[in-house]
């Protein structure tokens, strides 16, 4: 009869033994799918960062009244290559979106840069780019989340305090962005 | 059967029970790291996707057209079949399989978002069952005749010994286009676009140094669900039949050396 309750001892130990390197190979897991997802985003970002000089060159020549809006978008690409910290290339980042979007939205007052073949490709690349950095965020933002539960989680909760992971900041998306656009006619 | 066969057939089913549980709780433990694999990866779009481990959603699409299954004649993207035959009587009669075939051409997956090209090579199928058919003495039903006729195509006579009709079973399971899948595989480099400005054009999902590649047209909920119940089947089930078995084992035969 022993043999059957050491068995089964074997099986509770095997079996805690298991839960407990699962849930440890787990929060390594999720923490790296949320290091890979921003990596992931950073790529793109730096492709889209390599465009705005031919972009700004571009739109020089037409752009003679936006000189403000180009010195602007320059010095937030300048800030996001020499930001450090996620939050700080957020926050670059958001700066940039919402130049670009200014400027293709004053470029529609050109109709001789609306015209131009490199101006109008450049639009579209960055355009692109765009939308595949708003799926990464959501995705980066979708990994951050599943992190942030499990280290809250019991028992995660326990290893995750030992392994030092702590609350990871979502990638957010500045308040004025997300407000009604006011329009007038 | 005498005395002494029943009990050498009691005492190998009992060790085939030990088996069974181990390998069972270890069975466990592994679709444990699939159930996990899949909660820890948040759905991509294929726009947004990037090299490696990814889960995507979307409808199927064909890629070089459709092909027609062997037995439903549906149009497919994907099907897969397995034809089964009784073999032997009695007690030691089993069903074997004596097909069995997936198809391996390429199809799309959509999301709403852009197009991504699937190899389905070496996937894990987690499809419903789209149509069943079977012949012999349990009956075939108004089917019997497409189960024959496909048999036939397939070059397996559905007659055996003078005539009388084989013991046959088959499960055939199809994505059809417009179908919701549902994908967890590696997306590595396209072999048959390349160097495209748009990443994700240059990127298919295939089976590649993924350590799970499943296609299943269940969602990504109902597939959790499907092995959160295995998983707990085979992690407390496998040890209860090892120690029940053992149990039993020591009990009729080894009770005189405790």
């Amino acid at each position: 009869m022993e043999i059957v309750i050491s068995v089964a001892v074997l099986f509770v130990v095997l079996g805690l033994i298991g839960y407990f390197v699962g849930v440890y190979n787990g929060l390594i897991q999720v923490r790296n799918n949320m290091d890979k997802a921003w990596a992931n985003m950073d790529v793109l970002l730096k492709q889209r960062h390599d465009e705005l000089p031919k972009l700004i060159e571009t739109c020089k020549g037409y752009m003679k009244y936006e000189q403000t809006l180009l010195e602007k978008i320059t010095q937030a690409r300048t800030s996001f290559m020499n930001a450090t910290s996620i939050a700080e290339k957020t926050q670059a980042e958001n700066q940039l979106a919402a130049g670009l979007k200014t400027l293709f939205a004053v470029s529609e007052n050109y109709p001789d840069l609306k015209a131009n073949q490199n101006f109008l490709q450049l639009q579209n690349r960055i355009s692109g780019l765009e939308n595949e950095i708003a799926d990464r965020r959501e995705f980066f933002n979708d990994s951050v989340n599943i992190f942030n539960i499990r280290i809250q989680q019991l028992p995660d909760v326990f290893i995750a305090g030992s392994l030092g992971y702590t609350h990871r900041p979502l990638l957010e998306i500045p308040k004025e962005e997300t407000s009604d656009v006011k329009i007038q006619f | 059967m005498s005395s002494s066969e029943s009990e050498d057939k009691l005492f190998f089913y009992l060790c085939l029970g030990i088996v069974f549980g181990i390998l069972g709780f270890f069975r466990g433990f592994k679709i444990r790291g699939k159930k996990k694999l899949i909660e820890n990866i948040p759905t991509s779009t294929v726009r947004g996707m990037a090299v490696g481990l990814v889960e995507v959603q979307g409808v199927a699409q064909p890629f070089q057209g459709t092909q027609k299954t062997p037995f439903s004649k549906v149009e497919s993207v994907f099907f897969h079949y397995k034809i089964e035959e009784h073999q032997g009587s009695g007690k030691s009669s089993q069903w074997v399989t004596i097909k069995e075939f997936a198809t391996p051409s390429w199809f799309l997956l959509e999301d709403g978002t852009v197009k991504v090209l699937i190899n389905p090579v070496g996937a894990e199928f987690y499809l419903a069952a789209d149509r069943k058919y079977q012949l012999g003495s349990w009956g075939g039903g108004a089917d019997t005749e497409v189960f024959e006729q496909g048999l036939i195509d397939l070059g397996i006579s559905p007659h055996g010994f003078l005539g009388f009709d084989k013991q046959l079973r088959c499960v055939e399971q199809y994505i059809c286009p417009g179908d919701a899948i549902y994908i967890m595989g590696e997306a590595s480099e396209n072999p048959l676009v390349q160097g495209s400005a748009t990443g994700f054009e240059n990127l298919c999902i295939q089976k590649g140094d993924a350590p799970f590649f499943c296609i299943s047209d269940e969602s990504e909920k109902e597939l959790l669900v499907s092995f959160c119940g295995k998983m707990y089947l085979y992690l407390y089930g496998g040890p209860v039949l090892t120690v029940a078995c053992l149990f039993i084992l020591i009990g009729h035969y080894f009770r005189h050396f405790f």
